[in-house]
């Protein structure tokens, strides 16, 4: 019968596992030092092998990966079209013209200049295919020819696939629809369901929806920009429809409207301003149509001049107030007024024209900029409410990053 | 006692005579390492990693690092504790190895690595070392290796810490750790510790 003996101290179970371990190792210990050498020198060789395989493969690996790291961006940079936006606010994917014209320039060697106040959107599609939409505003195009050149621009219903050309492209929605004018080259116009061509030195205007097409203007031209007298003679067409006999006065009011809208249209407006100041300059104000006066207080606003922008629109409002408050003149008033650094007066026509036209065109940028100046003048209660106001109604609006910000520092 | 149990420790003019041969690279220096070392080598894995192991791929695995890096040894009195360390670490990869494999064989349902049998003649001594080589599986490896170089290879602890790369009192720790695991599994087996007990004699005060 076995006797219980007393548990074992550390040193007793240390001694004897040393004791059974090193008996097991001496005995397990190669018989043939011999064999386990050329073993060794074996394994030696051969894991020399397999490491300068496995540096060979992760050599590989890494210049594979290099060359994707690398290749990949050339790859893409020479199989995509890529742009660069100049003087281009951009919110998401939409690029806007604040106050002074903007441009793009293609990789291609394309370029579009951007007008004030032009909005758009450029999606790129290919090595020299890019699509734009033009949401309102205008642009001057100038697309590089090569064989595989598409170009195609969305304004509203209508579409323009250019090769290579050059011409301006302007579209109002809520105004004058689209105005496209040939400079050199060929497009195609689709959007009455048919295909039009328009060459160099035609002009072409269509209606906001896409209605049968009112073509005008096709006469052929000389391809530079269209001067004064190409561009009244354009419009004279144009306005051959409108046949009815007209008062000599009227005759030369209409002329004269004509002739502006259509430099206004081509961006001439250091030629408008030269032909107000020739026709008495200020004084004309008191006479002028609404039209005139719109493209008067547009021209001058455009060339620097201010202060008679700001008159024209005035004369506008004082003049005709209906016309005044269709054009939105207050919002205008209260931009030129802005730009001088009138914070108080922007501030009260902002709130005018936001009174008038609650949901005129431009509302959303009216209480953008209400919000932005509340928030600089560090009126903090009204920011706040001009904040959720604007974010109730344009969520997505171009103000709505600015008007989180003001929230979050509430 | 020898400060070294699995092999007698080398003089200090055979320290410094391999030391310069491999400075010199001199054509049979890696032979001379091996004849050297060899025994305490396979000693420490074998201790460290039980009898289920293959010690003597793993001997061959330690030599080829030692070779490949031998160079950079500076001073003579290193080259014994740099092999000692590329030793333990050998061990513990296996270690850590053999642990995943033996989650993954658990996982996808096959059957547990066989177990070889000790290699003692004796059976009692046999069946004790295979239940010693299961009561150390449950050491995590760093452990274990500070528990072989201590206990069962006598070295202290400074020499420890330099060859697990840790400090000294993290090498204290994880010995005292190891021994008291190791105690108290062997205390609750009372045939094992009657055996211990047996083989090695009677206890000196505590």
């Amino acid at each position: 019968m076995q006797t219980k003996r007393p548990p074992p101290t550390e040193q007793q179970v240390t001694e004897a596992f040393r004791a059974l371990a090193n008996e097991h190792a001496l005995e397990r210990e190669p018989f043939d030092k011999r064999r386990a050498w050329h073993a060794l020198q074996y394994a030696q060789r051969t894991t020399g092998a397999a490491r300068s395989a496995r540096m060979r493969w992760a050599l590989a690996l890494g210049v594979f990966a290099l060359g994707i790291a690398v290749g990949a961006p050339a790859w893409q940079a020479w199989a995509m079209l890529r742009y660069e936006a100049h003087g281009l606010s951009t919110e998401g994917s939409i690029l806007s013209a604040r106050d002074t014209p903007a441009d793009l320039s293609f990789s291609d060697g394309s370029r579009m200049t951007v007008s004030p106040h032009s909005t758009l959107s450029v999606d790129l599609l290919g090595k020299r295919a890019a699509l734009t939409r033009l949401f309102d505003g205008r642009l001057h195009v100038a697309v590089h020819h090569e064989p595989d050149t598409n170009y195609r621009f969305l304004a509203g219903p209508y579409e323009v696939q250019v090769v290579g050309t050059e011409f301006d492209l302007e579209w109002h929605a809520q105004g004058n629809g689209l105005t496209l004018i040939m400079q050199s080259g060929e497009v195609r116009v689709f959007g009455d369901g048919g295909r039009r061509q328009v060459r160099a030195g035609q002009t072409l205007h269509l209606p906001t929806n896409a209605e049968p097409l009112r073509e005008a203007a096709l006469n052929a031209a000389s391809p530079t920009p269209p001067s004064l007298a190409s561009a009244a003679a354009d419009i004279r067409a144009v306005r051959k429809e409108a046949s009815a006999p007209l008062k000599p006065s009227a005759m030369i009011a209409r002329a004269t409207e004509a002739d502006w809208g259509a430099l206004l249209n081509a961006g001439q407006f250091a030629t408008i301003m030269r032909d107000a100041d020739a026709r008495g300059g200020e004084r004309l104000l008191e006479s002028a149509s609404a039209n005139d006066l719109r493209v008067l207080a547009l021209a001058a606003r455009y060339t620097g001049r201010r202060a008679f922008s700001l008159r024209a629109w005035q004369a506008l409002r004082a003049r005709y107030v209906a016309d005044a408050q269709n054009q939105g003149a207050a919002f205008f008033l209260a931009r030129g007024h802005e730009e001088q650094g009138e914070v108080a007066e922007a501030m009260r026509w902002l709130a005018r024209y936001l009174a008038e036209s609650p949901s005129g065109a431009y509302a959303s940028e009216a209480l953008g900029r209400r919000l932005v100046l509340l928030s600089k003048a560090g009126q903090k209660t009204d920011a706040v409410s001009a904040a959720h106001a604007y974010l109730e109604r344009y969520p997505r609006g171009a103000y709505a990053k600015s008007a989180q910000l003001v929230l979050q520092s509430e | 006692m020898a400060r070294y149990t699995s092999s007698k420790p080398a003089s200090h003019e055979v320290e410094e005579d391999l030391h310069q041969a491999i400075a010199n690279n001199e054509g049979d220096w890696q032979r001379r390492a091996f004849d050297e070392y060899h025994r305490l080598v396979h000693g420490l894995l074998s201790k460290t990693l039980g009898p289920r192991s293959e010690v003597a791929d793993l001997t061959g695995d330690v030599f080829v690092i030692f070779f490949a890096n031998a160079q950079r040894i500076r001073v003579a009195s290193a080259v014994r504790s740099y092999l000692v360390s590329i030793t333990m670490n050998v061990a513990r990869r296996e270690l850590r190895a053999r642990r995943r494999r033996s989650l993954l064989h658990t996982l996808i349902g096959w059957p547990r690595d066989a177990e070889r049998e000790a290699s003692p003649d004796d059976p009692k001594a046999k069946a004790a070392l295979l239940q010693l080589g299961r009561i150390v599986d449950e050491l995590s490896p760093d452990e274990r290796a500070a528990f072989v170089l201590h206990s069962l290879e006598n070295m202290p602890v400074a020499e420890i810490a330099s060859a697990l790369g840790v400090s000294e009192s993290t090498a204290k720790r994880r010995v005292r750790r190891a021994n008291e695991h190791i105690l108290k599994r062997v205390r609750r087996n009372a045939l094992l510790a009657d055996y211990l007990v047996a083989r090695s004699g009677p206890a000196n005060a505590d």
